[in-house]
């Protein structure tokens, strides 16, 4: 295992007495893509920024590449920025914002002529080279942004909210483009942002924030389905978050079982130990992974549909148990015709696996 | 389905009942447009315009006794004008030496004024414009501040700084620097040193403006792709700031061609600006045909530039 392209020792940074970021540490490796996702005041600009060198940590050390990097200029950090606004030059081409951050490098003019060439081949904007931003696309500006940062082969890409100013179907392009030139450069890309769906889609591991300390840091198919907090569990995707006490073991191993206010008698997976009886937990299960059936004498718990959604691909529903407690299920419509939504006020029966289902303590 | 059925209805008529209100919004607002525009223009040609073409008809006549002093350019003769002035006025600048000197003198004078007032105000906005919001509203309140006082209040106390006995002088004897007063007064030292205090607001605020408008995370983008803070002034600040710069520029130097009070209490005698040569013309020679083609060339000379200025920086954009 190589050395980690940057490590975070105990990272304090505070504005006023406003805590951003509150002790952080963590290790990243080369030719990871980063995510730090959080919603907005969690910290994760700030740390950004930090990394960047516009903000200097009031205690803790940020090593990049190996070094310290108390003391150094941005001008002189191995990282580039793309920013959220990209801050492109509005008085200069695309080519001479591409190739600002070369000429700073003191190289020939006949090189960085080739060097922006090819960071425009990169990004596809051969043909635009010539143009002023505002004579631009979003999309385009993005992509010139993305090349200028890219231009002086930074160790660190770091991405403060890359795709929030591009409307959704653009961003979903966006996102596997920028993912391909993760592929081709090969260099290591820290991505700020605050939409989990696109920091599931881009990372390769995500550090969840609030409140400026990491919540969980962990691969998106990890957070996802073994999410060690409420916070986590109900930030990434939809869930259903039940209180529940626990009964004692399960049927097997790793399970708990569980009586829910919601539902009764249930069994769910623990990540983990399972907790003594007595303690206080709570049952979380993803909408997808509950079944519906309009069989009364199906198995499992009654429930009525109080509201649907039908948003297309899936529907939503929003049932309500016999105890009277909300619960999200989400069914694909996988058919085109006969498959008709379950309507309003129907009693349903619905049922989930117990390895489905995750016992969370806090 | 309970959904499809509980859809408001009449939104159909809701969108016929629009076209009919805004062909009366249309002819309303294209009253209040003309009304809005027009009055300004209306300002301008009363107050600007008539005069003009009154003194470009003084300048073509020639000086009299009497009142008005100079013979009109027209004549009637049976209900027609005829024409009986003549140029003989402009021919009469390109012959007298001391008008071209003046005015050369007065672009000279104006140009250098105007640079120094960008090297004074260019730190100042920028300061201003980088300062905390609360404090911006006060450090601009501080620059205009002066502008609440008579501008000729503020030459006189500069007369009182820089004079032989003046508080300049008195200080620098005072502490034995010098054994005698120096001539600062009647200098054009003195006119550019008051020309500068006087019209820095207007070179001030249009940097300002600029300035403050720049966005910060330019500045930072240029530090991060390895800019020093002279490479970043040089490549971005600047550049963005240009359109503040020649705005700032062009309000300090029109007015300070034309300026007539500051040389005359300033500058010395025999270094007239043209501001000063078209006053005496009007008041001590009473020519007010040759004061009026004074008025009008440099109104040319100044005008025809600026247009040939700003055809070319539209043409960059």
């Amino acid at each position: 295992m190589t050395a980690p392209i940057i490590r975070l020792r105990n990272v304090v940074k505070t504005f006023g007495d406003f805590t951003a970021v509150d002790d952080l540490s963590l290790d990243i490796d080369a030719g990871e893509l980063f995510c730090l996702l959080g919603g907005s005041g969690s910290g994760k600009s700030t740390l950004l920024r930090m990394l960047a060198g516009f903000e200097s940590p009031d205690s803790g050390t940020i090593e990049i590449d190996g070094k310290d990097m108390r003391g150094v200029d941005p001008a002189d950090r191995p990282v580039n920025m793309m920013f959220q606004s990209y801050a492109l030059f509005p008085h200069m081409t695309v080519a001479e914002n591409v190739g600002y951050g070369l000429r700073r490098m003191g190289l020939a003019k006949a090189e960085v002529a080739t060097q922006v060439a090819e960071m425009l081949r990169l990004v596809k904007l051969e043909a635009l080279a010539q143009r002023k931003p505002h004579q631009l696309s979003g999309g385009q500006r993005q992509r010139v942004a993305l090349a200028r940062a890219l231009a002086r082969k930074p160790k660190v890409l770091l991405l403060d909210e890359p795709l929030s100013a591009l409307d959704k179907k653009l961003r979903e392009d966006t996102q596997f483009e920028l993912m391909n030139i993760f592929d081709a450069t090969g260099t290591t890309f820290i991505v700020v942002t605050h939409d989990q769906e696109e920091a599931m889609v881009l990372a390769t591991r995500i550090a969840v924030m609030d409140a400026g300390k990491f919540v969980q840091v962990d691969t998106p198919r990890q957070l996802y389905e073994f999410p060690k907090t409420r916070f986590v569990a109900d930030f990434i995707g939809n869930i259903n978050l039940l209180e529940a006490t626990v009964t004692g073991p399960g049927r097997s191993e790793g399970l708990a079982a569980l009586h829910c206010e919601a539902l009764g008698a249930v069994e769910a997976a623990c990540d983990g130990e399972v907790p003594p009886a007595g303690a206080h937990v709570w049952l979380a299960v993803r909408p997808e992974k509950i079944a519906l059936s309009t069989d009364t004498a199906a198995p499992g718990y009654d429930a009525v549909v109080d509201d649907l959604g039908y948003r297309g691909g899936d529907t939503q529903y929003r049932l309500r148990t016999a105890s009277g407690a909300a619960l999200k299920v989400t069914k694909p419509n996988t058919e085109r015709q006969g498959q008709r939504p379950v309507d309003w006020d129907t009693p349903v029966r619905i049922a989930f696996a117990p390895e489905a289902a995750l016992v969370l303590r806090q | 389905m309970a959904h499809a059925a509980a859809r408001p209805k009449g939104s159909v008529s809701d969108v016929r009942e629009h076209p009919s209100m805004t062909m009366r919004d249309r002819i309303s607002g294209a009253l209040g447009r003309r009304l809005v525009i027009g009055t300004p223009f209306l300002w301008l040609l009363i107050f600007f315009l008539v005069p003009f073409g009154i003194v470009f008809l003084v300048s073509l006549g020639a000086p009299e006794f009497g009142v008005p002093p100079y013979s009109p350019a027209f004549e009637w003769d049976g209900g027609v004008p005829r024409f009986v002035g003549s140029f003989d006025n402009y021919i009469f600048l390109t012959e007298d030496d001391l008008y071209w000197i003046a005015y050369l003198g007065s672009v000279k004078i104006a140009l250098g004024a105007t640079l120094l007032c960008l090297l004074v105000a260019y730190p100042m906005a920028y300061m201003i414009a980088r300062a905390e919001p609360g404090m911006r509203n006060i450090l601009l309140m501080l620059v205009i501040l002066p502008f609440w006082t008579s501008s000729l209040l503020r030459i006189y106390a500069l007369m009182g700084m820089l004079r032989q006995g003046g508080f300049i002088n008195s200080a620098l004897m005072g502490l034995g620097i010098t054994d005698a007063p120096i001539q600062m007064m009647q200098t054009d030292f003195a006119v550019y040193l008051t020309i500068v205090f006087t019209y820095l607001p207007l070179m001030v605020l249009p940097l300002y403006s600029t300035l403050e408008k720049l966005d910060g995370s330019l500045l930072e983008a240029a530090a991060d792709l390895g800019a020093n803070s002279f490479q970043t002034f040089w490549t971005v600040t600047l550049p963005l700031s240009l359109p503040g710069i020649l705005a700032g520029c062009l309000l300090v130097f029109i007015p300070a061609v034309g300026e007539f009070v500051i040389p005359d209490l300033m500058g010395a005698q025999d270094s007239p600006m043209i501001g000063n040569v078209l006053w005496g013309e009007f008041t001590r020679n009473r020519d007010w045909p040759v004061a009026s083609a004074v008025a009008i060339a440099m109104l040319a000379l100044l005008v025809i530039p600026f247009m040939l200025l700003r055809n070319t920086s539209a043409l960059r954009d």
